[in-house]
């Protein structure tokens, strides 16, 4: 079981797609209340480990508990109180953000209809643009705003500002920094954007190869003060070295 | 309230999923229909009409499988939306449901559209009119209008939601291949091929064993369902449990495929065991039949041609007068199995276990005619059925209850020559002047003392297959002139063998006859209607020279069968209450015939049954009253001096098989069993006891 303070625990977890091993024994723990960020190449899993914490993946080794509940075992009950944000929108294209919060309010009994509504006028998510229609800055806001009006335990993201150009990932990080400071939540976010993980991170988990090579609080990775992406650059290219 | 709310929101999800999809469907149903009963009105409003309206629903039906059914799951590959489908909670299983409701919902909406579509466009055509004799009506408006809606009112709806829903079957097959595949272009083709192959063995069965099935429309129904199921069983394993996780591509297949094969394995077993449990046959069960039964010489073994449920032969349907009676329509049933039963020990052999076998003289004992020979046999053959050739004859020596041979069914050697021979002098009654027996073989007069000897080998029917009618001296018979409607009585005669015509040529079905003696004949004739002309009756002497005219004198009230020379079976008295009688034709004269032992009162009609080879003849008696009609059996001795009655009130159907020694009668009642009737004595059941 996960403490009362471990709101992820991984041990030893591991996932194959046919002979390709992505996760080769996975150990990390997420406290609650803090933003774990997940850093590490393309192709390091980060994705993966996100999956199998959602329960849409079904990992191959070890053991994982989210908020003390088996994600492959449990997983309908579990997704009601974890949020998660696509890489890429996933709404049905026709979809307008008010079909969408209807069509999501229908699966999270702790739906919060006045933040939702709070969130997308604070997000400036558009209100008349079908999902086809909007950018993809747009869609990642909207994406947020749906994952988090049913005010989730855990919240995860998964590389929530890839592809985006430089205006619009910082227009859409001051929302997620904006929507995170609300109010104490747990958040894994996966991401190979130093930038960002020194601005939202609480603690840093670097994958590589497959495993978690370094981990821990951010104030770790930096001799004083606050680390900047140099400082998480140094450290993510010592833990590849070690590894190697 | 949740999963209700889920529900809702995910059948709102497909309908603006396919929205625009399915309103094409709906406007091209009547435009297709139109279309064609504008091209093809004339043709489509009459004979075809059944036929077209199973092709518009195919048209529709296929409209839905191909555009709808295929892209229900493999949209959302397509469409990228599938890890949304996994990734909110409860929406896995809710989505499937969805998404079988909507489809089932969608397959009913359009075969109810097309159907008034079709329902509007035949009665606008006068089609259904035309059925219902309402053509006149359609000139003016009101009439027009009034035809119009009795037209679509009269609109077989059951047959449209038969074929409309077996059609829909396609769809869930098409879903169930689109889960595998994520692409619904090929999904509608995929599911086709995979259909006709897992069905092709169960069709192969069906060819192999057609009457193991109900009828046609029970059989599609059972499929069409049974097949939905297994369908819906695959696509709910496949999609629920092999797509529930990402990355694992072959998982929905693999699962899906164990369903069907599961299903199919299963059906195989449960179809071999069910068909094997069906061909083992009880004779006490309540479906069981018998068909057909000879009493081998010696009376020690019974030889039975069984079935049960309906009897089937050759891959078809043989319609049987119980089942014609009691209006039966149920196809099910056995092919025809030939068991020889020991009287003794009541011991049961079934001749080549279950095949397709049934027992029957010898087809050239067949060649003398005086009704039906009620002897016990002396030999038997047991042909056997492949497909709709005979392909072996299994020849049974009858007294000892073992098999002598089995030969191409065109071979004899000299056993089974001599197994024919001895059956026709047992059943042969006919005697030459110095009271040898005769018979005819193959066409061949044959007597004691004067037997050819045969080839032994290929056997070839020397004449083509006659009825001849055994009078004292010889027998009458007929034949046709191939391509005219003309035919000529010829007559055998006993004492040279040879065959002479016995008067002139006549229009066939013109005119009929009667024997009453080899040298006197009553002649009917007919009207273009086959009835007898008020007048047209001639009494004749064939034989003559020029067929001169003779007097039948005296004439009782009804006439019969030709008995013994100068002898004829005749009915006297008040048509409620008949005696027999013996007339003799030439002299006029008529004596009673006395009954030895009780006389059945109420008598309207005699005929003779069979015969024996010593002379007896078995009578069977029509009595009773018109509302209640029995039957009665009796011999006539061979002396024709008396008759016995062996019994009396039979309200259930009898065939007789064979005259015993002592006038018990050996009969199949009511085909459940064979008894033995005897004067006097009370039903004695022989098989199956």
């Amino acid at each position: 079981m996960t403490s009362n303070e471990t709101a992820i625990r991984a041990r030893g977890v591991g996932m194959r797609f046919g002979r390709q091993r992505v996760l080769a024994g996975v150990d990390l723990d997420v406290p609650r209340g803090a933003t774990t960020v997940l850093l590490g190449s393309n192709g390091e899993g980060k994705t993966t480990l996100l999956n199998i914490c959602l329960g849409t993946l079904a990992r191959t080794a070890g053991e994982l508990e989210v908020l003390g509940k088996d994600p492959a075992a449990r997983s309908a009950s579990l997704r009601q109180h974890v949020g998660y944000v696509p890489s890429v929108p996933d709404a049905y294209p026709w979809m307008k953000i008010g079909d969408w919060f209807r069509f999501l309010r229908a699966h999270y009994p702790s739906w919060d209809t006045a933040r939702a509504d709070g969130l997308v006028e604070r997000l400036g998510v558009p209100t008349k643009t079908r999902f086809k229609a909007m950018s993809r800055g747009q869609g990642m806001k909207a994406m947020l705003a749906g994952a988090l009006a049913p005010t989730p335990s855990v919240l995860l993201l998964d590389e929530p500002f890839g592809g985006l150009d430089p205006l619009v990932r910082e227009e859409v990080l001051r929302s997620v920094i904006t929507a995170l400071g609300d109010e104490p939540r747990t958040v894994l976010m996966a991401t190979h954007d130093l930038d960002v993980a020194a601005r939202v991170a609480d603690r840093i988990a670097v994958l590589v190869n497959g495993r978690v090579a370094l981990e821990g609080p951010v104030s770790d990775f930096a001799e004083t003060g606050a680390p900047t992406p140099e400082h998480l650059r140094l450290a993510l290219e010592g833990a590849c070295k070690e590894v190697a | 309230m949740d999963a209700l709310k889920r529900f809702q929101q995910w059948m709102w999800k497909e309908w603006r999923d396919h929205r625009a999809i399915v309103c094409g469907i709906l406007l091209a149903i009547p435009a297709l229909t139109a279309l064609g009963f504008w091209a093809f009105g004339e043709h489509l409003a009459t004979a075809w009409m059944r036929s077209t309206r199973a092709v518009y629903l195919g048209i529709a039906v296929g409209l839905v499988v191909f555009a709808v059914a295929g892209d229900l799951f493999a949209g959302e590959t397509r469409r990228g939306t599938m890890r949304t489908v996994r990734r909110l909670p409860g929406a896995f299983g809710t989505a499937f449901l969805a998404k079988i409701v909507f489809l089932t919902a969608l397959l009913c909406v359009v075969i109810a559209w097309q159907g008034v579509c079709l329902a509007i466009a035949e009665a606008g055509n006068g089609g259904i009119a035309m059925d219902l004799g309402l053509r006149e009506g359609i000139d003016g408006g009101p009439a027009r209008a009034m035809a119009l809606l009795e037209g679509v009112a009269a609109f077989p709806t059951g047959e449209l939601w038969i074929n409309g829903l077996g059609y829909g079957v396609l769809a869930l097959w098409t879903l169930l291949v689109s889960s595998w595949m994520g692409r619904s272009g090929v999904a509608g083709i995929g599911a086709l091929v995979l259909l006709g192959a897992l069905a092709s063995p169960f069709f192969l069965f069906f060819q192999e064993h057609p009457y193991f099935f109900p009828g046609p429309l029970v059989l599609a129904g059972w499929a069409a369902g049974v097949s939905a199921l297994v369908a819906l069983a695959a696509c709910a394993l496949s999609f629920l449990r092999g797509a529930r996780f990402e990355g694992r591509p072959l998982r929905p297949f693999l699962l899906g495929a164990s369903v069907l094969l599961v299903a199919l394995g299963g059906g195989y077993a449960y179809a071999s065991a069910s068909l094997d449990a069906w061909l083992d046959l009880d004779p006490q069960a309540d479906d069981f039949h018998i068909m057909d039964a000879h009493v081998g010489a010696g009376e020690g073994h019974l030889y039975v041609t069984v079935h049960r449920g309906q009897a089937w032969n050759g891959g078809k349907l043989l319609l049987l007068h119980h089942a014609l009676n009691q209006g039966v329509k149920e196809r099910r049933g056995t092919p025809l199995q030939a068991w020889v039963v020991d009287l003794g020990t009541q011991g049961i052999q079934r001749v080549d276990d279950r095949a397709e076998r049934y027992f029957m003289r010898p087809s050239e004992c067949q060649n003398i005619v005086h009704t039906r020979p009620l002897d016990p046999v002396d030999g038997l053959v047991c042909l056997r059925l492949a497909g709709a050739d005979v392909e072996a004859a299994q020849w049974w020596d009858a007294a000892l209850g073992k098999p002598l041979r089995v030969l191409p069914t065109d071979m004899r050697d000299a056993k089974t020559i001599d197994l024919v021979r001895r059956n026709l002098r047992t059943a042969s009654w006919q005697r030459d002047s110095q009271g040898r027996r005769v018979w005819i073989r193959d066409g061949v007069v044959e007597r004691d003392g004067d037997m050819p000897a045969l080839p032994v080998g290929l056997w070839k029917r020397q004449v083509p297959h006659r009825r001849l009618t055994a009078v004292p001296g010889g027998w009458y018979g007929w034949i046709s002139r191939m391509g005219t409607a003309r035919q000529q009585r010829i007559f055998v005669d006993v004492e040279t063998g040879g065959e002479r015509p016995a008067g002139s040529e006549r229009k066939q079905h013109l005119w009929g006859w009667n024997i009453l003696s080899p040298e006197h004949v009553l002649d009917y004739e007919r009207d273009a209607k086959g009835h007898f002309k008020p007048g047209g009756k001639r009494s004749v002497a064939p034989l003559g020279a020029d067929e001169p005219n003779v007097l039948a004198k005296n004439t009782p009230t009804i006439v019969g069968r030709v008995i013994g020379r100068d002898a004829v079976l005749a009915l006297r008295g008040p048509k409620w209450d008949l005696t027999l009688h013996v007339w003799n034709p030439r002299t006029g004269q008529t004596r009673e015939l006395p009954w030895l032992g009780r006389r059945p009162d109420l008598l309207r009609g005699a005929a003779v049954h069979g015969y024996t080879g010593d002379g007896r003849l078995l009578l069977q008696l029509d009595r009773g009253t018109s509302l209640e009609r029995r039957i009665s059996l009796a011999v006539l001795s061979a002396d024709r001096e008396h008759v016995r009655l062996i019994a009396d009130g039979l309200a259930s159907w009898v065939q007789p098989i064979a005259l015993l020694k002592d006038d018990a009668l050996v009969a199949i009642q009511d085909t459940r069993r064979v008894v033995r009737l005897a004067p006097d004595k009370p039903v004695e059941v022989l098989f199956p006891r």
